[in-house]
């Protein structure tokens, strides 16, 4: 129907060109093609092709080759299907040339754009010439499109435009031509030739410089991209750059302002005092540009707000109302606002971002009330006193919306993960949850990895599992995972209650139809029968608290971003290699760019934290996981689940031989039990043999992993504790050793200055423990406490050009130099 | 820059579409439009993602989908600056813009975007300078936004909805009238909390000019005196607690169209400027210094006492400037959780 109808609009159109083409030429006549050829273009942008009437388009606009409008028309319908006709494209193109030579600029301007568009690449011979004549036309507009013309040819044929020698006469261009709007286009040759660096110097870039208002926004962007890539040979050069540029932060377009705001973070990037005052400065631009009624560039901004933020976040701590969500923000900028609003918080102002947070919790938006508890979440994550947010995450569970309540299970894993210590007081809420009231997958799964991991605290724990178990075909994988190893964790802690349920999982999880599953459930089976002590090392092992997620955005991705500033990268949060192919113009590339990825601690499955923790001894043991499914009598994986349906249809009585099987066979870690386990069963066994297990014992395995590494010599209390009046008071009364610096690099420095929580952090994780800090340049007060006497030891960390100054204070001064040498090496790793 | 550009109407058909490199997908438009469609529950497409390697950037105006697609590392602010750009220009030259006035301008519109993007490289970008480029007449449609109240404060734009083209200016039959509008329009954000107290207000502030002055003639334009703008400036007005502060007028920060001049604007607070044909933002500013919000919100929830599966909410909106002025267009929304 369609093409029948558009052939039938086709023929009509044709008809009437035919009609119009004849005879003379008259006002009247001339306003009916006009509106011919709008109708023509019409039809074509709505996908209808018009390539079949090349011929009669061109002579009907022939004959009145005069009427400017018409002969637009007339250009907009060749260039888009002159390309479907190869064999008029003569015919054309000699056209295009007579219209090159005409009187008026503007003509010979549409003709030579496009005569360039034509883009077909044995033509080049004849686009030459015109565009050589172009460069040297009198008229700004013929020249400016004469250079875009370079541009063009020099895409499909880059060889033509050297042999012309076209690129030395665009660089003369660049410097002497007296229209701005040449010198622009200029520019994006020089940039797409990607010869800007042997071109940079200093008298092209001043002469930019001083010219730089006459310059389109667009021109100006260009001229500022070639400014950040310009090395200035002293800082009274990068000050008179920076003074020339000052107002450009006060212009309302965003393109400007962020190109500005990048030659001024690059210039400064190794003055950090400087560098300080930038961010300073592009606060209240930046701040004006977010608050306009463009969602669109307001986006922009806050995702660059947000690199700068999470590189500087002292910098944004006292504007964090700014990031408050307005009711009628479109999602997107929420969600940008809650990241930032997470980034900037710090240990002054995590209260009031939490209350606002709050807020936002009980928003009937669930998107956003998901994001809020998340944000929560990470803030949790980063500020010292964890505790007090940690009542208001414990809060959410009592919202009782469903979402919410699994949101929060989620992030209290993460936090329980990090902070192991807070278990006491966050479990009695967790276990007055319902399991059943959980259903999403992920949730759940944090659920149950909660319930494994401090199920000594929480009475219920067992039984509660148990619940969850009776329905494991119903379980998402996720969950079944965690299921299989939270109740190892949990016998592990509480045998005798546990029995019964391991061995339920257990044997639920050997008839298992996913591989993942089937693995782990006969990895952990083995691993019990042949010794529970080293099940207990590799299943359930004291690990210790995390400083940091593998999910977190890396400090080199960061700078790779921050390095890439004013571009997709900052909204992709990728560097651009991660999306950009440069497989040519039409390659197909097939990289599915996902949305804008969530930054900092994405929430992740219990289970993909028992993985990766079980994932940490794997090396080491006997059995490679894919050895799994030959045991089972050397059949492949789709095999393998069909010589265990049987085994599944059995359920009800395996399950209970293979209960009782660990009854005896497992040396349980209370002295209850051991008696039970010197009797062990011989492997006769006949859950063992059905499994085809037996062979597996007599194999010789390799001792278990050795013990982690050796202590450092200097051993200190992770969890020292110090009031800072104490701290004073000590650190008046005793002796300072000698004085030492620890020599850092301008670019380490700021990154010290500026992230202060995590270098602290970073330092925490060798035993040295913040007890102040601020300032500028930074200050730091550390203290220390060795594992094997009640002795203090006592920092003070003075940040100057050099690096950092430290002196130290002990009770035992033997101490002080190993805790130098431990200090600076926690330095030189973070730097 | 940019590969492609393409407007497409509020359900999705393609009203104006423009290749410049060949490097795009044909279905391009509609992969892009069931994206925005599409994105998921209760959120909003973001201006910019990428599909299979191609970066789409669109804004949204007047309902309509102004979009640019690209495979390059473009600076997504200057891809957005020059949509939002092309739908100004758009309507300097045709009125209005709206699908209609699209549809029925759009060889205009491929003529002016012919001028702004070459080989999708920004060209000229003022409606100003386009004039010498362009030929076609607008045909120029009604404008529905003034019939519909609200409409006019709710997209930001000041309330002078005045239909003109920006070639009005170039008419020589007499017909042609030399007008400039000056607008203010200011938003006001504020946030009262439970008990009616006001916990955050900002203004965000245009002053929004159109001019329609044939020969661009230089106009002045003088603030008030008492403008103190930043925080250097509002360390120097005095001695603390001196009371004098509420008759300033205070903004954390503000910035200026290109055109204008602001040689007098530090001693004399005067703008100064030769008005380029068009609509444009002349001062755009933001203040989060205390203001006094024209309303105030009190909210009462409590049980109903008839009913025990009932809850009432009391809104009290109250009007806080005198009785010789009127609000119009006052829109009240309670959020409520879905049933």
């Amino acid at each position: 129907m369609a093409s029948e109808k558009s052939r039938g609009e086709v023929g009509e159109l044709r008809s009437q060109l035919m009609r119009l083409s004849g005879g003379g030429s008259n006002t009247e006549k001339i306003a009916q093609k006009r509106d011919l050829f709008r109708r023509l273009i019409m039809l074509g942008t709505i996908g209808q092709d018009m390539s079949s009437l090349f011929m009669q388009v061109i002579t009907c606009a022939a004959s009145d080759s005069q009427d400017i409008v018409l002969k637009k028309s007339l250009f907009q319908y060749i260039t888009t299907y002159a390309n479907a006709n190869p064999d008029l494209m003569l015919l054309t193109i000699n056209m295009l040339l007579k219209d090159c030579g005409e009187q008026d600029p503007t003509i010979r301007g549409l003709a030579l754009r496009s005569l360039c568009s034509l883009t077909i690449s044995n033509l080049t011979e004849y686009l030459m010439a015109p565009i050589q004549r172009g460069l040297q036309d009198r008229h700004p507009y013929v020249r400016r499109t004469a250079v875009m013309g370079v541009l063009k040819v020099h895409n499909f044929d880059a060889e033509a435009v050297r042999n012309a020698g076209m690129l030395e006469t665009v660089r003369e261009l660049l410097t002497s031509d007296a229209d701005p709007m040449v010198v622009s286009n200029c520019m994006s040759v020089i940039q797409k030739v990607g010869a800007v660096h042997e071109l940079l110097s200093k008298d092209l870039l001043y002469s930019l410089l001083n010219r730089i208002k006459e310059f389109s926004e667009w021109a100006q962007c260009q001229v500022l991209d070639f400014v950040s890539r310009y090395v200035p040979e002293s800082k009274e050069e990068v000050y008179d750059i920076m003074n020339a540029l000052d107002d450009r932060l006060s212009t309302p377009n965003s393109a400007v302002v962020l190109a500005t705001v990048k030659v001024f973070l690059n210039l400064t990037l190794s003055m950090p005092y400087d560098h300080q005052q930038v961010l300073e400065r592009i606060k209240d631009p930046l701040m004006t540009l977010t608050s306009r009624d463009h969602y669109e560039t307001a986006y922009v901004v806050l995702a660059h707000f947000l690199v700068i933020a999470q590189r500087a976040p002292v910098i944004f701590s006292s504007i964090y109302t700014s990031f408050y969500c307005r009711m009628n923000d479109p999602s997107y900028i929420k969600d940008l606002k809650l990241q930032l609003l997470s980034a900037v918080a710090d240990d002054g102002n995590a209260y009031e971002i939490v209350t606002e947070l709050t807020e936002y919790v009980t928003d009937i938006n669930e998107h956003l009330s998901r994001e809020a508890v998340r944000a929560v979440g990470r803030i949790a994550l980063e500020v010292q006193d964890v505790t007090g947010l940690l009542d208001r995450l414990l809060g959410f569970l009592e919202l009782g919306k469903s979402k919410v309540t699994a949101e929060t299970l989620i992030q209290m894993k993460d936090l329980l993960r990090r902070y192991p210590h807070i278990a006491e007081v966050a479990i009695a809420s967790v276990a007055s949850i319902s399991p059943q009231d959980v259903d999403e997958p992920e949730a759940r799964g944090a659920f149950i990895w909660i319930l494994g991991e401090h199920g000594n605290h929480i009475q219920d724990a067992p039984y509660l599992l148990e619940l969850l178990a009776v329905d494991w075909t119903s379980q998402a994988v996720v969950v079944r995972l965690a299921l299989l190893t939270a109740a190892a964790k949990l016998f592990f802690a509480r045998p005798p209650e546990c029995q019964a349920l391991l061995g339920s999982v257990l044997s639920s999880a050997a008839a298992d139809t996913d591989q993942d599953i089937h693995d782990r459930g006969l990895f952990y089976y083995r691993l019990l029968r042949r010794s529970v002590e080293e099940a207990q090392q590799v299943i359930s092992p004291t690990v210790a608290p995390l400083s940091s997620f593998a999910e977190e955005q890396s400090p080199e991705m960061m700078d790779r971003i921050f390095e890439e500033f004013n571009s997709l990268s900052v909204i992709y949060r990728r560097p651009s290699q991660a999306f950009i192919k440069d497989g040519g113009p039409s390659g197909t590339a097939s990289e599915t760019g996902g949305p804008i990825t969530v930054p900092g601690p994405k929430a992740n499955g219990a289970a993909m934290a028992a993985a990766a923790a079980a994932a940490s001894h794997a090396p080491a043991l006997p059995l490679p996981v894919d050895e799994g499914s030959s045991l089972l009598g050397g059949h492949d994986d789709d095999d393998g689940s069909d010589v265990l349906r049987p085994t599944s249809a059995a359920n009800s009585h395996t399950g209970d031989l293979l209960v009782e099987t660990f009854a005896e066979a497992v040396t349980a870690p209370g002295p209850a039990s051991s008696a039970a386990a010197q009797q062990a069963p011989p492997v006769s066994d006949p859950m063992a043999d059905l499994l085809g297990l037996s062979s597996t014992y007599s194999s010789p395995s390799p001792p278990p992993p050795p013990p982690s590494p050796q202590p450092p010599v200097l051993a200190l209390r992770r969890d020292a504790q110090l009031q800072p009046a104490v701290f004073q008071q000590l650190w008046g009364r005793l002796q300072a050793s000698p004085t030492f610096t620890v020599p850092l690099s301008a670019t380490a420095m700021t990154a010290i200055q500026h992230r202060q929580q995590e270098f602290c952090r970073a330092v925490a994780g060798r035993g040295i423990v913040r007890v102040a800090s601020g300032g500028n340049p930074v200050k730091f007060y550390f203290h220390a406490q060795p594992v094997s006497s009640t002795g203090r030891l006592l920092l003070e960390v003075l940040g100057s050009a050099q690096g950092l100054k430290v002196t130290i204070k002990a009770e035992d001064p033997t101490l002080a130099v190993s805790l130098q040498e431990l200090f600076s090496e926690a330095v030189t790793s973070f730097a | 820059m940019i590969s492609q550009f393409f407007i497409l109407s509020p359900r999705g058909d393609t009203i104006i579409l423009r290749d410049y490199l060949g490097n795009i997908p044909k279905d391009s438009t509609e992969t892009f439009f069931r994206k925005v469609r599409f994105w998921g529950t209760g959120t909003d497409a973001p201006p910019v993602f990428q599909i299979e390697g191609v970066s789409y950037l669109h804004v949204k105006e007047a309902g309509l989908l102004l979009a640019a697609a690209t495979r390059e590392n473009v600076s997504p602010a200057v891809v957005l600056e020059l949509l939002k750009r092309i739908g100004g220009i758009i309507k300097d030259y045709c009125g209005v813009l709206s699908e209609e006035a699209v549809r029925k301008n759009c060889v205009l519109v491929y003529e002016l975007l012919d001028e702004i993007i070459d080989y999708g490289h920004p060209q000229s970008s003022s409606s100003e300078a386009l004039k010498e480029f362009v030929l076609n007449q607008p045909i120029l449609v009604k404008s529905h936004a003034r019939g519909s109240g609200g409409a006019a404060f709710s997209n930001g734009r000041g309330p002078t909805g005045v239909v003109k083209s920006v070639l009005d200016t170039t008419r020589t039959d007499g017909g042609r009238r030399d007008e400039i509008f000056v607008d203010i329009v200011e938003r006001l954000t504020a946030t009262f909390n439970s008990s009616g107290y006001l916990q955050s207000s900002q203004i965000d502030g245009a002053i929004v000019v159109k001019s329609y002055l044939a020969g661009n003639p230089a106009i002045r334009l003088a603030l008030n005196d008492d403008l103190l703008i930043g925080r250097q400036d509002s360390a120097a007005r005095g001695a603390w607690g001196s009371g004098g502060t509420l008759d300033l007028v205070q903004l954390d920060d503000c910035n200026f169209h290109e055109s204008v001049s602001l040689d007098r604007f530090e001693a004399e607070r005067m703008l100064q400027l030769v008005p380029p044909d068009g609509e444009f933002a002349l001062m755009q500013y933001r203040s989060t210094y205390d203001s006094k919000p024209p309303f105030r919100v009190y909210i009462d929830l409590e049980d109903d006492p008839a009913s025990p599966n009932k809850v009432l909410l009391i809104i009290k909106l109250r009007a806080e400037y005198g009785s010789d002025k009127s609000a119009s267009a006052l829109e009240g929304v309670v959020p409520m959780p879905p049933a």
